[in-house]
C-alpha cells in the first residue's frame, strides 16, 4: 500500500480517474457512510454482483482511495480520508487560483475595451463575474 | 472531476478574447506575473506566479477564437500535480464567455488509467459528489 501523505499530490490524477465511474463513487460513498465493509455487504445495496463489487474495489484500492484489511475469510474495505483530502485540497486551491485569475482577466479586458473606445466612451468597463453554478 | 470556472467579458468579441488568452502581454495581466506561451499545438511556455511558483507548459490544442488547451507542471513537484487546462470561448450577449476547465493529469499514469478505466473527460457533477464523499468520510473518522 502506498502512503497517502501530503507529498502524494501526484496521485490526484489516478484518484480522479477512479472516481470518474459512478459505481465506484457509490461504493466509496457507501464505505464512507457505513464504515469498513466487505464486498458481500456492499453488494447487498448495489445493482451489481459481489464479483463486480470486488473488481471495482480493487480499482479504488489501486488508486489509493480505499484500504483493505483481511481478517479470517473476510476482507474489509475502508475509505482513506487522507486521499480524499489531497483531492479536496487540490480542488480548492485550483478553484481559488482560477477565481483570482479570472477576476484579473475581467479587469484587464475592461481596460482593453475602455482604451479601444477612447476616454469619451460610455463606461463599458463593468466585468460581470459569473457566479459558479 | 475537474475544476470549472467561467467569466463573461462584456463588449469583448472572440477576436479580442483570443488575444487576451494567447498574447504574452495580455496573459501577463492576469494568468501570472511572467508568462510566455506559444499559442500553437506543440508550442511551449512558462508561467511564473506572484509567489514564485513556476510552471512549464506545452500547448496541446490551439483553435483561434475557440479553444486553447495546454498541459502544465510545476518545476517543483511539491507545488502540485501536472494538470491540463482547457480554455474555451463562447459568444455571449455581445461579449464573450471564457470557460476554464482544469484536471490533474500526472505523467504516464493518466493515459493508461483512462484506457483501463474507460473514463472520459470528467464532469463537473463529479466534483460535487466527491466533496460529498469527502465530508462524510472526514466526519466519520
Amino acid at each position: 500500500m502506498t502512503s497517502g501523505g501530503p507529498g502524494d499530490l501526484d496521485r490526484a490524477g489516478p484518484r480522479l480517474e477512479a472516481l470518474a465511474d459512478p459505481t465506484r463513487r457509490a461504493l466509496l460513498q457507501a464505505i464512507a457512510d457505513n464504515g469498513p465493509s466487505t464486498a458481500t455487504q456492499l453488494a447487498e445495496d448495489m445493482p451489481i454482483t459481489r464479483q463486480g463489487v470486488a473488481k471495482q474495489l480493487a480499482v479504488l484500492e489501486a488508486a489509493g482511495l480505499v484500504d483493505s484489511e483481511r481478517s479470517g475469510r473476510e476482507t474489509r474495505f475502508d475509505a482513506r480520508p487522507d486521499a480524499l483530502r489531497d483531492l479536496a485540497d487540490w480542488l480548492s486551491s485550483t478553484s481559488d487560483a482560477w477565481d483570482r485569475r479570472l477576476d484579473r482577466l475581467a479587469r484587464h479586458a475592461a481596460q482593453r475595451v475602455g482604451r479601444a473606445r477612447g476616454p469619451a466612451g460610455p463606461g463599458g468597463a463593468r466585468p460581470a463575474r459569473r457566479a459558479r453554478r | 472531476m475537474a475544476v470549472e470556472r467561467d467569466v463573461t467579458l462584456p463588449d469583448v468579441d472572440l477576436e479580442l478574447a483570443w488575444q487576451l488568452v494567447t498574447r504574452d502581454e495580455d496573459l501577463q495581466a492576469w494568468l501570472g506575473a511572467e508568462v510566455e506561451l506559444d499559442p500553437v499545438a506543440g508550442g511551449s511556455g512558462r508561467v511564473v506566479e506572484e509567489d514564485g511558483t513556476t510552471r512549464e507548459l506545452s500547448v496541446e490544442v490551439a483553435e483561434p477564437g475557440e479553444r486553447l488547451r495546454w498541459r502544465w507542471w510545476p518545476l517543483d513537484s511539491s507545488d502540485g500535480p501536472a494538470s491540463t487546462v482547457e480554455i474555451t470561448l463562447h459568444p455571449d450577449d455581445g461579449g464573450t464567455r471564457v470557460r476554464v476547465l482544469e484536471i490533474p493529469t500526472p505523467a504516464a499514469t493518466s493515459l493508461r488509467a483512462s484506457a483501463s478505466l474507460g473514463s472520459g473527460w470528467p464532469s463537473r457533477l463529479l466534483s460535487l459528489e466527491l466533496l460529498g464523499v469527502r465530508t462524510s468520510a472526514l466526519v466519520r473518522v
